[in-house]
């Protein structure tokens, strides 16, 4: 029976494992940032055509961020899912089942092999999964954001299977409703994703989100407001359709997360949430699916030892009691 | 010593290999990522649907409905008073035919009065010359877009405004004096309906919307019920280097807008999608339906399960680990 047990892995290829996410979350965010965003809101730019050649430039680097990000990605999800797979716990095996699950169908699709509705079924498999996995993992009070991410993209993702289901014979009927829940459930992952980071929550943390939250609810008050939802619908898969104010606060949310891991020295949990910015809502494509595969992942690596190891690898933080401390205390 | 340096230069020579990777793939544009949008798919049709868009072909064609959004992309925005599309397409001898049908209970089609606009619809592709997807609100600076608009004013042809303002007292007959329809005699198309109902466009970024060298799309709408239905058709290639191409087997993005005259869309205000994915098959449309209610109880019943196994991996999950 020893012999059927997965090798535990050494702390270096773990490390590693944590690097190569890191680099991903780094190389996503650089393609968020000037693919997604910057290309598309060139337009703007007073005598544009001055700028052709940078313009040029820059949209060139965009997409090679974009390369470099599906090259991290086929090595990552891999490393994901063996690290989670030498963890003692059962439940890890079932989340590298669900990577295996979609790096497999997604492989089929690029192949040409397959249909469609399997690969968003076998994706909805895979990141409700993790999510539940991660819920999990996190306990109880962080049921509620990965919850209301697995209910936005059952949601998102729903209403393209039904789609889908249509285009293979299935009478067709309209679910839009489905676009609302997601809508709705999307924003209020955003607003719960701070209790992912309760315990690192400080004066800047809160201070950096407020200030993200107000900068957001400006741009949708001003001139930009526009630009901005339609920014939010490619960026975000989000629609737009609700108040500015809850895009503002769910931005402000998010960023007072990712510093508060970051200051808690929780850099997988804080790689994750980037990830999961760049990976958006529903169902756009296997690289920004993968991106929210990834994310929920390291959330459930972060969960377990990687969270203690990083710990070991910096030097402690000043005041205050830490969640990874606490765990290593109970466990 | 020696395995110590290999350890140390391992990060380095993956890093590389990533790097490297990532330029091959993007000299050869090949992206190994799959779309996961909505998709319609052009089957074969058994015989020529024409422009109407009650043809028997397609009742057999499968529908996908594409729900729209107030544009938002543009200055003096709005609309969004048309929650979702139909989308319907075939092909037949290498000619792609696209049904797009919505609710729409008010009929607007003149625009004689400065105060009336007309229904219409467009389907936005990337021009043949887009370099990656193009941005949805009329393309980027290296991505075009080729959109193909019907106007229901356009097919309906011009009219007398002395109809439209009843009762008015005229000194001389504007009919026949070019004088009094300069953009007629400027010749634009809107104002020349005799051109055809749908014009098709090239586009690279705001105010750089343009007629295409070669209009070579046509189409027809009717009103079927509360409902406009219209068709588009073109062959799959154009004698214009800039416009979208297609091929059997080939996938493409496609967008859908449309005005809703009686809510004063116009311009820019207007309902959008986002992307969808055009398939064209190769074979004509399988089955017929027969099997649709086993697909869909397959897809909810997926649905449901996947919301039961999220809790029940998030409570097993809780156990297995004592939570955090």
């Amino acid at each position: 029976m020893a012999a059927m047990r997965w090798p535990e892995g050494s702390v270096e290829s773990r490390a590693h494992t944590r690097a190569l996410t890191a680099g991903l979350a780094a190389a996503a965010i650089v393609e968020l940032l000037i693919l997604r965003t910057f290309t598309r809101t060139a337009i703007h730019i007073p005598a544009f055509e001055a700028l052709q050649g940078p313009y040029e430039a820059l949209a060139l680097i965009g997409r090679y961020a974009y390369f470099l990000s599906v090259a991290l990605m086929l090595l990552v999800l891999p490393a994901l899912g063996w690290s989670l797979a030498a963890e003692r716990h059962s439940g890890r095996r079932v989340a590298t089942a669900a990577i295996g699950l979609f790096l497999m169908t997604s492989a089929m699709a690029a192949a040409g092999v397959g249909g469609r509705m399997m690969l968003d079924i076998a994706s909805l498999l895979a990141i409700v999964s993790l999510a539940g996995l991660a819920a999990g993992s996190w306990g109880w009070p962080c049921v509620l954001p990965f919850g209301m991410l697995g209910i936005a993209f059952i949601s998102n993702g729903g209403y393209t299977v039904l789609q889908t289901a249509s285009q293979e014979g299935a009478r067709s009927f309209d679910a839009s409703w489905l676009l609302t829940g997601g809508e709705i459930s999307g924003v209020a992952f955003a607003l719960c994703l701070p209790l992912l980071a309760r315990r690192h929550i400080d004066r800047l943390s809160v201070s950096v989100g407020v200030v993200v939250g107000v900068t957001a609810f400006g741009i949708f008050l001003g001139g930009g407001a526009t630009t901005s939802r339609i920014l939010l619908l490619w960026n975000a898969g989000l629609s737009g359709t609700l108040p500015g104010v809850a895009y503002a606060a769910g931005a402000g949310a998010i960023a007072t997360s990712f510093v508060a891991l970051l200051r808690g020295r929780e850099v997988l949990a804080a790689t994750a949430v980037a990830l999961l910015v760049a990976g958006g809502l529903g169902l756009h494509n296997t690289y920004q699916t993968g991106l929210v595969v990834a994310a929920l992942a390291a959330l459930c690596r972060a969960a377990g030892g990687d969270a203690r190891e990083e710990r070991r690898e910096e030097p402690p933080a000043t005041g205050g009691i830490t969640a990874a401390t606490e765990r290593t205390a109970a466990g | 010593m020696k395995l110590i340096r290999v350890h140390h230069w391992r990060p380095i020579i993956v890093a590389l290999g990533v790097m490297i990777v990532a330029a091959v793939l993007q000299l050869a544009n090949a992206n190994p990522a799959v779309s996961q949008t909505l998709f319609v798919t052009a089957y074969g049709a058994p015989a020529d649907p024409g422009l109407d868009p009650t043809n028997a072909a397609w009742n057999t064609a499968r529908a996908v409905h594409v729900p729209l959004s107030g544009q938002l992309g543009s200055y003096a925005a709005g609309g969004g008073s048309i929650a979702t599309v139909n989308l319907q397409a075939v092909h037949f001898k290498e000619h792609l035919y696209l049904r797009v049908s919505w609710a729409d209970a008010t009929v607007d089609e003149s625009t004689t009065k400065v105060e009336d606009f007309s229904d219409a619809v467009a389907l936005e592709f990337p021009a043949l010359s887009a370099s990656t997807v193009p941005s949805i609100c009329m393309g980027q600076a290296d991505a075009g877009v080729n959109i193909w608009h019907w106007r229901a004013d356009s097919q309906r042809g011009l009219r007398d405004p002395v109809d439209v303002y009843a009762g008015s007292q005229i000194d001389l007959d504007v009919k026949k004096d070019t004088l009094f329809y300069t953009a007629r005699d400027a010749g634009n198309p809107f104002a020349n309906p005799e051109l055809g109902a749908v014009q098709t466009l090239i586009s690279q970024t705001f105010g750089t919307l343009t007629p295409a060298n070669v209009q070579d799309v046509t189409g027809k709408g009717v009103r079927v019920s509360d409902s406009w239905a219209v068709v588009f058709s073109r062959s799959y290639t154009s004698t214009d280097f800039n416009e979208a191409k297609f091929a059997a087997g080939m996938k493409t993005d496609m967008a859908v807008a449309v005005w809703n005259g009686s809510e004063d869309d116009r311009n820019g205000r207007k309902s959008v999608s986002q992307f969808v994915t055009l398939r064209i098959g190769s074979a004509e449309t399988p089955g017929g339906g027969s099997n649709g209610t086993p697909i869909a109880l397959l897809a909810v019943l997926s649905l449901v399960g996947l919301s039961g196994l999220g809790v029940g991996l998030a409570v097993y999950g809780m156990r297995d680990q004592g939570g955090r």
